[in-house]
């Protein structure tokens, strides 16, 4: 899960401060486990030195606390093209893609594409593992179906998101209003 | 070598497909997924010619077999087409080896030839106990092996399965696909998998997902 | 609970529905057939005994000098009216205080006319309005049950003045009605009991057989509900005597419901002619005792079978499953059908030892046990056959049809099972009444129909002491009713055959050109003449020319030969070919005081030679027999194709032609059924010669009828078809592909 693009995603929905950031964050996707302040900082003072997000201009700073921060042009470049790509498929990636998902919903993007292209990419590698498994060895064929189990979880999961994703436009809306 | 083309199905007021296109080419084999109720299987029943859908294409070779009587649509599936379906499809009265030669004497085969052939395909699925069993007495996985024998025996160039793993555990599942991908493709012919299974999808070279009675455009991965 | 147990047994669904009617339905035409079984015997014990009572009444002592009712039954000429045979009863008084006739309020007076109700309808309509010739007098009353044999019957009471009826019954009392036993002769008591036997039996096999098919209705589904029953906590025990519960009340519907029919039926008996007659519903009512033990016994039966039928599956929570998978039915099956034959061979043996009851018990149990055996040996015949049909198979219709049989021949015969028996019993029946009746016409039998009418009209009269005056005044008489344009005169010979003088005087009334030599007179060709031979018969007194068939005129004797003879008894008459010139001749016969027997032309058109009731009513039995196997077949076979819709829909799915699948499931039907069939037809007649054999009668078979009854048998299975094609047509649809 890549925290830095998170961030970036909730200041596309406009100018906030690190505090409200943390807060936001929190309530949508860290569940058990808030961000810590550093952390929040520490990211955002990254994305600044990258040039993808910069102060407000309007409220000059009264202290790390007082700082409102807005996305930048390169800001929401970068944002748009890793909300676009896929992930490797890997086992325990679903964080990441939970993300993707809300952020896309909080845009207002097509949350339902963002699922389906990370679907394709999945099919596409459990293709491969399924075409190593019939043509590899026993080794092969035990660590291709441990992956294609976790694959499949994956996929499952993604269908289910996709079978359920207007319920989940409601409640993500719902929350930033 | 199959093009569906928008085709549109409902039933009473149940709108089944809504514009579904499938294309299959020789020699590929391809997943349709989807939801439950999305109209898999009446895409599939629509592609085979079992249905006539209530509008749009559906071409084989260049033929529109939708335009087709009810005569030459089964005779076409008869001698170009196979099915693998989830359960139910062999004659329980007859044997294993029976049930094999079955469509060979549809098409006219002498019983004798057709006998010796389902044995030869019992031999190449290394079933070759199962002859004179009847369906019966067969596990699900036999069965289903048994199955995708008789879809393939008579070499037809496009074989339709839905569910064809839908009631076997995932290992007696696998042996299926592998069968079934492996003689089909020894053969150069096309298949159409109708699945929920993703494993099972990961066995075809793509997939097509249908959703509320269309095919989703699928993403470049 | 018990809501819930109640409707997981009986269950929804219109096929539970469907099997439920047909169970009741199928109860209740078996309890209408018993009860009319068990009525007509006696109804046709009490119309006979009513006619036997008619033709001889007792008469009073001579003693006995109370006013007396005059009677004389065929006083006067029984002849046909309309086809059918007409009687006249004569009655008279010999004073006031006689008892009125049967079936009559009162003493007609003389001139008037009672009539039965059915010859009252005749007289009344445009078509019979020539018959009232016959009756001069006033027709002034109807006749009721007390006289007559049934509602169809043709009989006048003719009142006449008591010096007209010397020589008719006293009768002063009809107390000693009941005196009249039906005058049975032996033959036809025992003809009359075995064909009861064998119909009772023909006919309650195959309704049981229906009964049993529909109880296959739907089982599947149900058996399933027994296993949801168990699931819920159910013991086996509750399970079946639920089961055992609703078929003892649908056996008690089907036997209300059957009584109500059969009463309903019982009003309608005077319109419906079995074997030839009609009956009076007051004659249908069997004894109440046997009523009400039929009534008593269904429920019983109907939860017994249910019983036996499920100790052979085992309900478990989790499904149903069979007990001890039937095994091919083996060739041991054919023992009791040995065993049966056996037994006829031995009565055979001991043949005239046996009482004619003991031949009947022997009998009896001989066609029972070759019924039990037929059904024994069924499943291995289909069996068999369906393992020779499998083996041989070319086309996959054949092939499919050949292996489901053998998979379940027990099943597959109970399909077939009624027809089956029904041809046995036919076949018995067929082939024991041609040698029945070729036995008892002696070796020498000629068919009926052989002595057609000449003329228009054959009057031949019996002077029984009258003066000749009367005759020739007749003749004269004769000559001049409107209508008659020539009177031949003859005299009788031998056998009823007219011979009569004139060779001109033939070829006029018989209106045909005939070679009249010089000399010569015509002679009957059964006299075995030739031409010119001289003739001579009892002393060459009597006999001269004679007539038959035209072709038949054939031979000339010299008139010298034969005088003419002096008083003739019989007259060839030509007429207009009316019906009303055919009624003034037999009411000139009637009004001369001869006895006198008038056959017309006219009538002889009309005439529908009698059927023979024992024969007509097998045919009846056999027509039932088969509609009600026809039902069974169709409900199998509807039930079968419906259990594996899903099979089917998934051979057309895969391109199999309809055609292969119709003809797997014509196959299914006809292969086993016409085997059956022709098979039980062989056991029939095998088993029918033994019983010939028992009874001394030479064996005659009735090719041609056992031919049209295995055509019959192959016409039910058509039907069957035509009902049951349709419904697969159905179950091959793309929408049975889908899992349930
Ligand atoms: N014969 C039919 N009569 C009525 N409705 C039908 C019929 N066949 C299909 N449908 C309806 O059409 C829709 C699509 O059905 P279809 O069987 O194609 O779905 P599916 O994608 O195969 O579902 P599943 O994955 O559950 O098999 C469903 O809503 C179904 O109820
Ligand atoms: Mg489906």
């Amino acid at each position: 899960m890549s925290v830095p693009h998170t961030v970036l995603g909730l200041l596309r929905t406009g100018p906030r401060h690190g505090y409200d950031l943390k807060k936001a964050y929190d309530t949508r996707f860290a569940h058990a486990r808030p961000l810590r302040y550093g952390q929040i900082y520490a990211t955002l003072a990254r994305l600044q030195r990258d040039g993808l997000v910069i102060l407000d201009a309007e409220e000059p700073g009264q202290g790390p606390d007082r700082k409102r921060y807005v996305i930048t042009e390169d800001g929401a470049t970068e944002l748009e093209r890793w909300l676009h790509e896929t992930e490797e498929p890997e086992p325990y990636l679903h964080s990441t893609l939970f993300a993707k998902v809300v952020l896309a919903l909080l845009l207002g993007e097509d949350a339902r594409a963002t699922l389906d292209a990370q679907r394709a990419r999945h099919m596409a590698r459990m293709r491969e593992l399924t075409e190593l498994k019939r043509t590899g060895d026993t080794v092969d064929q035990l660590l291709s179906d441990h992956a294609l189990f976790h694959l499949e979880a994956d996929l499952r999961w993604i269908e289910l998101t996709a079978a359920r994703i207007d319920r989940l436009r409601t409640a993500v809306t719902a929350d930033a209003g | 070598m199959l093009h569906v083309t928008g085709i549109r199905k409902r039933f009473g007021q149940t709108i089944a497909l809504d514009g579904a296109s499938l294309d299959v080419s020789p020699g590929e084999v391809v997943a349709v997924v989807g939801p439950s109720g999305s109209g898999k299987s009446t895409l599939l029943h629509c592609a085979a010619g079992i249905l006539r859908p209530d509008g749009g294409e559906v071409a084989f070779d260049g033929r529109r077999i939708d335009a087709l009587g009810e005569g030459d649509r089964s005779r076409l599936r008869r001698t170009s087409f196979g099915f693998v379906f989830q359960f139910g499809q062999l004659v329980p009265e007859l044997t294993a080896a029976e049930n094999i030669a079955l469509p060979m004497m549809l098409g006219g085969a002498r019983r004798r030839a057709a006998l010796a052939e389902a044995r030869r395909w019992l031999a190449l699925l290394d079933r070759r106990e199962v002859a004179g069993k009847r369906p019966g007495d067969l596990s699900g996985g036999e069965g289903q092996r048994v199955a995708v024998a008789r879809a393939l025996v008579h070499r037809p160039r496009l074989v339709f399965a839905d569910e064809p793993t839908g009631s076997l555990d995932s290992l007696s599942g696998e042996h299926v696909m592998d069968i079934l991908v492996r003689l089909a493709g020894d053969d150069g012919a096309g298949v159409v998998i109708v699945t929920h299974d993703p494993r099972v999808a990961a066995y075809a070279q793509r997939d097509v997902t249908v959703r509320d009675g269309r095919v989703v455009t699928p993403v470049a991965a | 609970m018990i809501g819930l147990a109640v409707s997981l047994l009986v269950g929804g669904g219109r096929r539970a529905a469907v099997r439920l009617a047909l169970i009741v339905g199928g109860v209740a035409m078996g309890i209408v057939f018993l009860l009319g079984a068990l009525a007509i015997g006696p109804a046709r014990d009490r119309a006979d005994a009513r006619v036997t009572e008619r033709h001889s009444p007792a008469g009073a002592l001579p003693s006995d000098s109370r006013p007396a009712l005059l009677w004389a039954a065929f006083q006067t000429t029984p002849t046909s009216v309309d086809g059918r045979d007409l009687e006249v009863l004569e009655v008279g008084a010999t004073g006031p205080g006689a008892p009125a006739p049967l079936g009559a309020e009162r003493v007609p007076a003389p001139g008037e006319v009672f009539v039965s109700p059915a010859l009252d309808r005749l007289l009344r309509s445009d078509a019979g309005r020539v018959y009232r010739l016959r009756f001069p007098g006033r027709v002034d009353g109807t006749l009721g049950r007390a006289v007559l044999h049934d509602p169809d019957e043709l009989v006048a009471m003719v009142g006449m003045p008591s010096a007209a009826l010397d020589g008719a019954t006293r009768i002063t009392s009809w107390a000693a009605a009941g005196r009249a036993e039906a005058d049975q002769n032996g033959g036809n008591t025992f003809n009359r009991r075995l064909v009861y036997l064998l119909v009772a039996v023909a006919v309650l096999v195959p309704i049981a057989v229906f009964v049993a098919a529909s109880t296959r209705l739907g089982a599947a589904a149900r058996e399933q509900r027994f296993a949801a029953m168990r699931l819920v906590g159910a013991t086996p025990r509750q399970v079946a005597g639920g089961a055992a519960a609703e078929a003892a009340a649908a056996g008690l519907a089907g036997g209300v419901l059957g009584l109500v029919l059969a009463l309903g039926l019982r009003t309608r008996a005077a319109d419906v002619s079995i074997a030839g007659y009609s009956t009076f519903p007051a004659d249908l009512s069997p004894p109440v005792w046997q009523v009400a033990a039929v009534l008593a016994a269904t429920p019983g039966l109907a939860a017994a079978a249910a019983l036996v039928s499920m100790r052979r599956i085992a309900v478990t929570p989790l499904g149903v499953r069979r007990r001890g998978s039937a095994g091919r039915p083996s060739a041991w099956r054919l023992i009791p059908l040995g065993l049966s034959w056996a037994e006829l061979a031995v009565a055979v043996q001991l043949g005239d030892t046996l009482t004619e009851d003991g031949k009947l018990a022997a009998l009896g149990v001989g066609f029972a046990g070759a019924i039990l055996g037929i059904v024994v040996a069924g499943p291995w015949l289909v069996g068999a056959l369906a393992g020779a049909v499998a083996r041989v198979a070319r086309r996959p219709g054949t092939l499919i049809a050949g292996r489901r049989l053998q998979a379940a021949p027990t099943t597959a015969f109970r399909a077939i099972g009624g027809a089956v028996l029904g041809v046995f019993a036919a076949t018995a029946v067929l082939v024991y009444l041609p040698s029945h009746d070729h036995w008892s016409n002696g070796e020498a039998h000629v068919p009926s129909s052989v002595a057609a009418p000449v003329a228009d009209a054959y009057v031949q009269v019996f002077r029984d002491g009258a003066p000749y005056a009367r005759v020739h005044a007749l003749a004269r008489r004769l000559a001049r009713l409107p209508g008659v344009e020539d009177v031949a005169a003859a005299a009788d010979t031998r056998q009823g055959r007219a011979l009569f003088a004139g060779c001109a005087e033939a070829s006029r009334v018989l209106r045909v050109r005939v070679h009249c030599p010089a000399r010569g007179v015509l002679a009957d060709r059964s006299l075995g003449r030739r031409a010119g031979e001289p003739l001579t018969l009892r002393g060459a007194r009597t006999s001269v020319g004679g007539i038959l068939p035209t072709s038949a005129v054939s031979i000339v004797v010299p008139r010298g030969a034969v005088p003419a003879p002096p008083h003739p008894s019989v007259f060839l008459l030509a007429t207009d070919g009316s019906l009303a010139a055919a009624q003034r001749v037999r009411a000139a016969v009637t009004a001369s005081g001869l006895y006198g027997d008038v056959e017309t032309a006219a009538d002889e058109a009309r005439f529908v030679p009698a059927p023979d009731p024992l024969r007509r009513q097998a045919e009846l039995v056999l027509a039932l027999m088969l509609s009600i196997a026809g039902c069974s077949l169709v409900v199998m076979m509807v039930e079968g194709v419906l259990e594996r819709r899903r099979e089917l829909a998934i051979l057309a799915a895969a391109g199999t032609r309809p055609g292969s699948l119709r003809s797997a499931a014509a196959l299914e039907i006809l292969v086993p059924l016409g085997v059956a069939s022709v098979a039980s037809c062989v056991v029939g007649v095998l088993v029918t010669a033994t019983l010939l054999r028992v009874r001394g009668i030479g064996l005659v078979i009735p090719w041609q009828a056992l031919a049209e009854l295995l055509a019959a048998s192959a016409l039910v299975g058509a039907a069957v078809l035509a009902i049951g094609l349709p419904v697969l047509g159905r179950a091959i649809g793309a929408e049975n592909l889908r899992t349930e």
